[in-house]
C-alpha cells in the first residue's frame, strides 16, 4: 500500500518535470514566483505566463490531493492499524514461541530428562517398540497415553479425545505417532490390546510387555498405577492409574502433558504450539555457537 | 470395529465399544432413577431396600450389562461426585470464589 502511494506520487512528479522545471519548483515552494532565467533559456517558446496558468489550473488540484494531507487520510490510518496490528500479533506469537523453546530447553539442559527415557515394549503385532521408535527426522511428534483395556469410563473417553485431536491435527497437515501403553500387562496381551484399539483411531499403536517392562516404562514416565494385590487368575479388577497425554518431540524428548481437564481443542492448540517451537538439535547447537546466541537467552 | 475373533483365554476380554455403550446406557437409566428417588449412595446398606423397591429392575439390568467391577466403580464414583458437587455448592454459597484459572493436569 505504501509503495503504491509512493509510486503514484512519483509518477505525477515525472509528469510535472516533463512539463517544466520552473513550474514544479514553484509548486514545490508554493510561492508564486517568476520562473528562473535558467529554465527559461531552455524553453524555446518563452511564454511563461500562459504556461503557468494552464499548468496551475490543471495540476493544482492534484497537487492539493497529493500534499501532506494524504498522510492523515483514512488510507494512512488503515495502513497504521494493519501494520501495527500485524507487528503486534507477530511479536506476541514469536514471544510465546521463544518462551516455549526456553521451557523445553530448560528441561533438556538438566541432562537426564525427568519424564521419559529408555523403555522396551512390544506392539500388537509382537514387534519390539522402544524409545528409539519415538525418534525420527520428519518432525513427527508422539503422543503417549497410559491406560488399560478394562477401564470403565476414563480411558475410552480419553482415547476418543485422542482420536478427535489426531483428526483435527490432520486437518492442519500435522501427523503424529499416537501410542497407547497398557498398565495392566497381566491381562492386556498384544491380541487384547489390538482388539481394544479397533474401537478407536486407526493410527494408535498399542504397546504391552512383561510386568517388569511395563513397570519400568511407567516409572520412566512417572505414571503411577496400582493393581490390587492377591488377584486370582481370571478375577476381574480395575487398575488405578494417572491420566495424562505425554507429548514427545521427534527426538524422543518430553515436551508437554495434556491433562484430563483439557478439551480436544486445547490439546490440539498445545501440540501445535510445541511443534511450531521445536528446533532440531543441530540448529539448537548452531544457535548456541553463533554470534546471535544472546538473542535466544 | 468389525469382526472380533474370540480366542480362548484365561481372562475375559474387555468389553468392546458396543458393550460399553450398553453398560453406560443402563447405568444412566439406573442413576436417573436413583436421582428421582433422591438416593445418594446406592451402595449404602441403609438405602439398599429403597433401591430394590424403587429401582430394582433397572439395577438388575445395569448389573447384567456391566462387569461386576464397573458396577461397583460407577456407584462409588457417583457418590463421590455427588459429595464433591455438594461441597462445591456449599463453598460457593459461603462466598468462596472459583479459581480464576483452570486446574490442568488433575488426577482421576
Amino acid at each position: 500500500m505504501l509503495s503504491r502511494i509512493a509510486f503514484r506520487s512519483t509518477r505525477k512528479s515525472v509528469v510535472y518535470s516533463a512539463r517544466s522545471f520552473g513550474i514544479s519548483l514553484r509548486r514545490f515552494n508554493e510561492i508564486p514566483k517568476i520562473p528562473q532565467s535558467g529554465s527559461d533559456s531552455s524553453n524555446p517558446k518563452k511564454r511563461p505566463l500562459s504556461r503557468v496558468a494552464i499548468g496551475s489550473s490543471d495540476s493544482g488540484k492534484k497537487y492539493a490531493e497529493n500534499s501532506s494531507i494524504e498522510f492523515a487520510s483514512w488510507k494512512a490510518v488503515l495502513l497504521l492499524l494493519v501494520l501495527g496490528g500485524g507487528a503486534t500479533y507477530w511479536f506476541s506469537k514469536e514471544k510465546e514461541r521463544i518462551r516455549i523453546q526456553k521451557e523445553v530447553d530448560s528441561k533438556r539442559s538438566i541432562g537426564k530428562p525427568l519424564i521419559g527415557g529408555p523403555f522396551s515394549l512390544i506392539d500388537t503385532k509382537g514387534q519390539p517398540f522402544t524409545h528409539k521408535n519415538l525418534v525420527n527426522d520428519n518432525k513427527k511428534f508422539s503422543i503417549i497415553y497410559f491406560g488399560f483395556t478394562h477401564c470403565p469410563d476414563v480411558c475410552p473417553d480419553e482415547l476418543d479425545k485422542l482420536g478427535d485431536m489426531l483428526e483435527e491435527l490432520k486437518k492442519s497437515k500435522i501427523e503424529m505417532q499416537p501410542i497407547f501403553i497398557t498398565c495392566d500387562p497381566a491381562r492386556d496381551s498384544p491380541e487384547i490390546v489390538e482388539q481394544y484399539l479397533e474401537d478407536f483411531h486407526p493410527d494408535i499403536i498399542g504397546l504391552t510387555g512383561t510386568y517388569d517392562e511395563v513397570k519400568n516404562c511407567c516409572k520412566k514416565y512417572r505414571v503411577y498405577f496400582s493393581t490390587p494385590a492377591d488377584i486370582k487368575p481370571g478375577q476381574d479388577y480395575l487398575v488405578d492409574h494417572s491420566i495424562f497425554f505425554y507429548v514427545m518431540d521427534s527426538e524422543g524428548q518430553f515436551v508437554d502433558v495434556i491433562g484430563r481437564e483439557a478439551t480436544a481443542a486445547e490439546g490440539v492448540e498445545k501440540i501445535k504450539k510445541q511443534i511450531d517451537a521445536f528446533i532440531p538439535k543441530e540448529e539448537r547447537e548452531a544457535r548456541k555457537k553463533s554470534k546471535l546466541s544472546f538473542l535466544y537467552k | 470395529m468389525g469382526f472380533f475373533g474370540k480366542t480362548e483365554e484365561a481372562t475375559r476380554p474387555p468389553p468392546n465399544k458396543a458393550k460399553r455403550k450398553e453398560c453406560w446406557d443402563a447405568r444412566d437409566k439406573f442413576f436417573s432413577c436413583l436421582a428421582a428417588n433422591s438416593i445418594d449412595n446406592s451402595l449404602d446398606e441403609k438405602s439398599l431396600p429403597t433401591v430394590k423397591s424403587q429401582c430394582g429392575e433397572l439395577k438388575a439390568d445395569f448389573e447384567g450389562k456391566c462387569v461386576a467391577t464397573w458396577v461397583k466403580y460407577f456407584q462409588e464414583k457417583r457418590f463421590n461426585d455427588l459429595t464433591r458437587q455438594r461441597y462445591i455448592e456449599k463453598l460457593e454459597a459461603d462466598g468462596a470464589q472459583p479459581l480464576p484459572f483452570k486446574l490442568d493436569n488433575s488426577r482421576k
